[in-house]
């Protein structure tokens, strides 16, 4: 016997026929309105004569599963099993100063203690403690590593040796190495790009906020300066260039600036560089500093696919699907945040905040990069108790801002962070605009 | 059987055989992934591009 799966959901265009999609496996099938009407009179009464498309549907697609399958114990026994005995990637967020040449008001660091760069004391005990690291955990066969701040780029030596040494760290132990950057993208010179795509360069994610002057009254440097111009120029550079194959352009979100994205859009499709820029949107939050005028999920999720709409229309690549997880970098086992201070934490989020360091450096390795209150997958019972079909793309919501909303004590970080109006109407919308006609 | 492998959404191949073959159409337009897809961070693979915070 066969049914739906529970983590099938359904969106239905306005021709009537219906996309039906896994968020577990990803699969999604087009059915015309008869078709679903046959599905659904079909699994009803399976002893009649099978449609043809249904097999199509069963497999390694799981769109329909067998329905003695309790699916929520064995994806959260995938989960489980996947992150603690798969584990091959080491994800180190290396913040080699917390300060920032711009004064962003919803900044989540807004508020730490920003302190001094990372001195060539902690620099070289990193080295030892992450040998050490991977001598203690030989599962690891991947080193990724991810410059973050503060502005990563105001402390380009650190930057450059880092690069050196750790992609020579990986050779000696016979890891795959890759290089990222998150930056303001002010400072990312050519200079920089041409350095940086020596060491296997995968990514960077730069921020707009809005056209230049939604950009610059959010995005500025001290005292107001303007930055919209030369990070914009920065990004055309990587774009007519071949340092990186793809430049992650992320657009903040949120009530102040939501109406004025459509118009970045429509600058950034001018330069043509549409097959070289990858969107993506980030709803701006609260911190534990910064208080962020909350806006309503359904009105994220208008506001996000009214965005997509006017990137697709104008060719850049959209994505089929929004997903806020399961796993963050934060929660995977081999992940952590170096801070130039040489203290270590999970999630880049908590950056500055001492209560939130599981350890130091100059402690040693042993064992892998634990910290238990972003261990606490129980989670996710409430949202198998609702059966949740969201599941699979969520994984209980961000941990971070579980803390936030209550209080950041050690158990805050065990709740749920529950989006799942947004995940539902920005989910059917990208589908519509995914494999729907223009008109949707 | 399973059909092919599409990201675009696509009819039913033509059969040019002259002997009859019992072909379903194609109503996949995108195929699962076994596993978990957003593992990347616990698998290996690079989540690259992703909403959320980005990771």
């Amino acid at each position: 016997m066969l049914r739906e799966s529970v983590f099938c959901i359904k969106t239905q265009l306005s021709d009537k026929s219906v996309i039906l999609k896994s968020t577990k496996t990803g699969a999604v099938a087009k059915l015309s309105a008869p078709q679903e009407t046959s599905l659904q009179d079909w699994l009803k009464h399976q002893n009649e004569p099978k449609p043809d498309f249904i097999d199509s549907l069963c497999g390694i697609n799981e769109i329909l599963v067998d329905a003695k399958v309790d699916e929520f114990a064995s994806w959260q026994n995938e989960l489980l099993e996947t992150r603690n005995n798969q584990a091959k990637m080491f994800s180190l967020h290396l913040e080699p100063t917390m300060q920032c040449q711009l004064d962003c008001g919803y900044c989540v660091e807004k508020g730490i203690d920003r302190g001094s760069g990372m001195t060539d004391v902690v620099f070289q005990r990193s080295l030892k403690w992450l040998d050490d690291y991977c001598e203690s955990n030989p599962e690891v066969k991947l080193l990724r590593l991810i410059f973050f701040g503060g502005e990563p780029l105001l402390r380009k030596d650190i930057v450059k040796k880092s690069a050196v040494i750790y992609s020579q760290l990986a050779k000696r132990r016979q890891l795959e190495y890759m290089t990222e950057i998150t930056t303001n993208g002010e400072l990312l010179t050519e200079e920089m790009a041409q350095f940086l795509s020596h060491y296997n360069w995968r990514r960077v994610q730069i921020t707009l906020d809005g056209p230049a002057e939604i950009h610059n009254a959010r995005r500025h440097g001290k005292n107001g300066r303007p930055t919209f111009d030369r990070i914009w120029s920065n990004i055309l550079m990587l774009a007519h260039s071949d340092y990186i194959s793809t430049v992650d352009v992320r657009l903040s979100l949120d009530n102040e600036n939501a109406e004025y994205i459509p118009r970045l859009i429509e600058f950034m499709t001018k330069a043509g560089v549409q097959d070289k820029i990858r969107l993506s949107i980030g709803f701006t939050e609260s911190s534990f500093f910064v208080q962020i005028k909350e806006t309503q999920e359904e009105w994220q999720a208008k506001q996000a696919l009214r965005v997509w709409k006017c990137a697709r229309d104008n060719g850049f690549k959209i994505p089929d699907e929004y997903t806020t997880g399961p796993l963050c970098v934060a929660q995977a086992k081999h992940s952590a945040v170096l801070q130039p201070d040489g203290s270590l934490q999970k999630c880049f989020c908590t950056s500055g905040l001492s209560c939130y360091r599981f350890g130091h450096i100059s402690a040693g390795a042993s064992g892998y990069a634990k910290d238990i209150r972003y261990e606490n997958f129980d989670r996710i019972n409430g949202c198998i108790k609702e059966k949740c079909a969201y599941l699979p793309i969520c994984g209980g919501g961000c941990t971070y801002h579980a803390a936030v909303e209550n209080g950041g004590t050690t158990e805050s970080f065990s709740k749920q962070h529950c989006k799942k109006v947004l995940l539902q109407d920005l989910n059917d919308g990208l589908l519509r605009l995914s494999y729907g006609s223009q008109d949707e | 059987m399973r059909a092919p492998a599409q990201t675009v959404p696509n009819l039913a191949p033509t059969n040019t055989q002259s002997k009859p073959v019992t072909r379903q159409p194609s109503v996949i337009l995108k195929e699962g992934k076994s596993g978990l897809r957003f593992g990347p961070v616990a698998t290996g693979q690079v989540a690259l591009g992703k909403d959320a915070c980005g990771y």
